[in-house]
């Protein structure tokens, strides 16, 4: 081909479209990113949370919180809630403490393990002890949840989620009361 | 192709032959067939066609538009048909509800009927007892935007209803189940200097029409409320309002 | 011979078209609610619901155990409810008769199970009363159940009821909703 030298209009095939390719070697990953980015953050900010499992009587870390222990305990004295024939009355306890932020987190919600079931904390008696929830904490918290659930339910894990932090759920497994 | 000799490729030009010879046999058929149809009884539509004045089609056109525009009418405007007054105790028969106004009561305060003034804003209630009808085949919700928009007054349209309550007991924003007749009193907030004992309330009652959702929207729903009448009703002024059994539930 | 042949073609595919535009379903059909029957007695076990129409009685009044009371033509259905999966959001907001195309909500005058929240695995017992015009006391109606007042695609309990043959009675006392027994 260098020998040609005369022939101008003949070059290769690859120089003759250097414009087209530099533009294509750009515009091709910007597609893809681009793309992909909507989408992908589309599916970071509509998932579920992750539901991150933490072993009974361990703690874990979530947004500077220390979260846990957790326990589930039967109440012994249900007088104050309105149950019906064969529920029990659980109370879901943990303690939340704050890290250098104010910690807010929602109801702990309990989950039936085997099925997915759900039961939301039910209006706590007078004199009850503890928190349901805790909202812009700077000291230490301690939830103590109660919940009407039938008499065969179970077995049960605690999950809890912060206000701040969407992305991830603690699912606190317990011993089963 | 065209550079080549045409000797090396002799199948090249007995083929460009026959194409030659079978289109101008097509071309022959063609005009043959032209003839026979100008001549004979077929293509009809293409004679019919050829009929055709052109040179009016526009004008008869036109002509007719304009014919029909007169006979509805011409380019006047439609008679604006005025909403029609309505006595007290009478109904107005709209698409959706059907709305007798009986009377209207002027409070200090009617908390039981949804709307609570506040005095130190200068604020009273008005009240209008009404005998409503859902006459449509599905709930009317008391305090739905649709149903307040029906009743305005006539003095200041823009202000919403604030209250909706059941007359009898006393049931706030109730929904009008179909064919079930109500008594309601429908109660606004008003500035305490608006309206005094033995004033005529010009009380206006919009019709709504029916709207079917379409592609981004479902369903049916209200819309597009339109003066259909006008109920003048007696003001009574009840003070606090202690005393007064008709505007207590 | 080749003109018939295109006639005929031309034919089939006009067929075929209007064959095609008579079976798609319209999109009301494809949105239609998961109907499920119920039946007195039994429970109908909806997605997220389950409800069991214990019966359906007319009176010429009602009455609440709060006391309120209100003469009128009621339907009133004592029934058990229960949620199946979460109590987040659980009443039943879908609670209608429909008789024909008219569509009667539950009435909000009384204190009933209207405005309940269901509880998972626990039923609930309450009522459900329905405000009818005077003259309506025969004809076939529906009694709906949803967990959504937007019932497409999803669970309704549906239970066909004739009006004219509903026990009558000249006043009922509606259910204090309370845990089923």
């Amino acid at each position: 081909m260098g020998a040609v030298t005369g022939a101008g209009p003949r070059r290769g095939w690859w120089s003759r479209n250097a414009i087209a390719l530099v533009a294509l070697a750009v515009l091709v990953p910007a597609t893809v990113g681009a793309i992909g980015w909507q989408e992908w953050s589309g599916y970071f900010q509509g998932r579920h949370p992750l539901v991150v499992p933490v072993e009974p009587g361990e703690t874990a870390e979530l947004a500077g919180a220390t979260i846990g222990p957790a326990a589930l305990v039967q109440v012994p004295d249900p007088q104050g809630f309105d149950a019906p024939a064969g529920a029990r009355v659980l109370a879901a306890q943990v303690t939340v403490v704050p890290g250098e932020e104010p910690v807010g987190c929602s109801r702990p919600v309990l989950v039936e393990l085997p099925t997915g079931r759900r039961w939301e904390a039910e209006y706590a008696p007078m004199g009850w002890r503890g928190e349901l929830g805790c909202y812009e904490a700077t000291a230490p918290v301690w939830i103590n949840a109660p919940y009407l659930v039938p008499g065969d339910a179970g077995p049960f894990a605690v999950e809890l989620e912060l206000a701040h932090d969407g992305d991830e759920r603690l699912h606190l497994l317990v011993e089963q009361p | 192709m065209s550079s080549d000799p045409a000797g090396e490729k002799p199948i090249a030009a007995p083929s460009k032959a026959t194409t030659d010879a079978s289109a101008k046999a097509g071309r022959a058929a063609a005009a043959e067939a032209g003839a026979g149809t100008a001549a004979g009884g077929g293509g009809w539509l293409g004679r019919a066609a050829e009929k055709v004045p052109t040179k009016w089609l526009t004008a008869a056109v036109v002509a007719l538009f304009l014919a029909a525009t007169a006979a509805f009418g011409g380019l006047e405007p439609v008679a604006a048909q005025g909403p029609v007054e309505v006595a007290a105790g009478e109904a107005h028969e709209g698409p959706m509800v059907s709305l007798a106004p009986q009377r209207a009561v002027l409070i200090d305060d009617f908390v039981e009927g949804g709307a609570s003034a506040d005095a130190e804003e200068h604020e009273r209630v008005l009240v209008v007892i009404v005998d409503a009808v859902n006459v449509w085949d599905r709930p009317v919700g008391g305090l739905s935007t649709e149903f307040r928009e029906t009743l305005r007054l006539q003095p200041l349209p823009e202000l919403p209803a604030e209250g909706v309550a059941r007359f009898d007991d006393g049931t706030i924003g109730p929904d009008l189940q179909p064919g079930v007749p109500v008594q309601l009193a429908v109660s606004w907030l008003v500035p305490d200097d608006a309206f005094a004992e033995g004033d005529e309330l010009r009380l206006e009652l919009f019709d709504h029409t029916l709207h079917t959702g379409q592609s981004v929207t479902y369903g049916e729903f209200w819309d597009d409320a339109a003066l259909a009448a006008v109920a003048t009703l007696e003001i009574e002024d009840v003070g606090a309002g202690a005393d007064a059994e008709q505007a207590t539930p | 011979m080749k003109r018939a042949l295109a006639w005929l073609a031309g034919l089939a595919m006009v067929a075929a078209a209007a064959a095609v535009g008579h079976l798609t379903l319209t999109e009301g059909q494809q949105q239609s609610p998961f109907v499920v029957q119920a039946a007195l007695g039994d429970p109908a076990v909806g997605r997220t619901f389950a409800v069991t129409v214990e019966q359906v009685r007319a009176a010429d009044a009602v009455a609440d155990a709060g006391g309120w009371h209100a003469a009128g033509n009621w339907v009133v259905v004592d029934l058990e409810a229960q949620a199946r999966e979460s109590e987040t959001a659980s009443i039943l907001t879908l609670i209608e008769l429909r008789v024909g195309e008219v569509v009667y909500g539950a009435s909000e005058r009384p204190v009933s199970l209207v405005d309940t929240p269901l509880s998972v695995g626990l039923p609930q017992s309450g009522s459900i009363a329905f405000e009818l015009p005077e003259s309506l006391t025969s004809g076939a109606a529906t009694l709906r159940l949803g967990r959504t007042a937007e019932d497409r695609l999803d669970s309704v309990a549906e239970l066909q009821i004739d009006l004219a043959a509903l026990e009558r009675r000249p006043s009922i006392e509606l259910r204090e909703t309370a845990w089923a027994q």
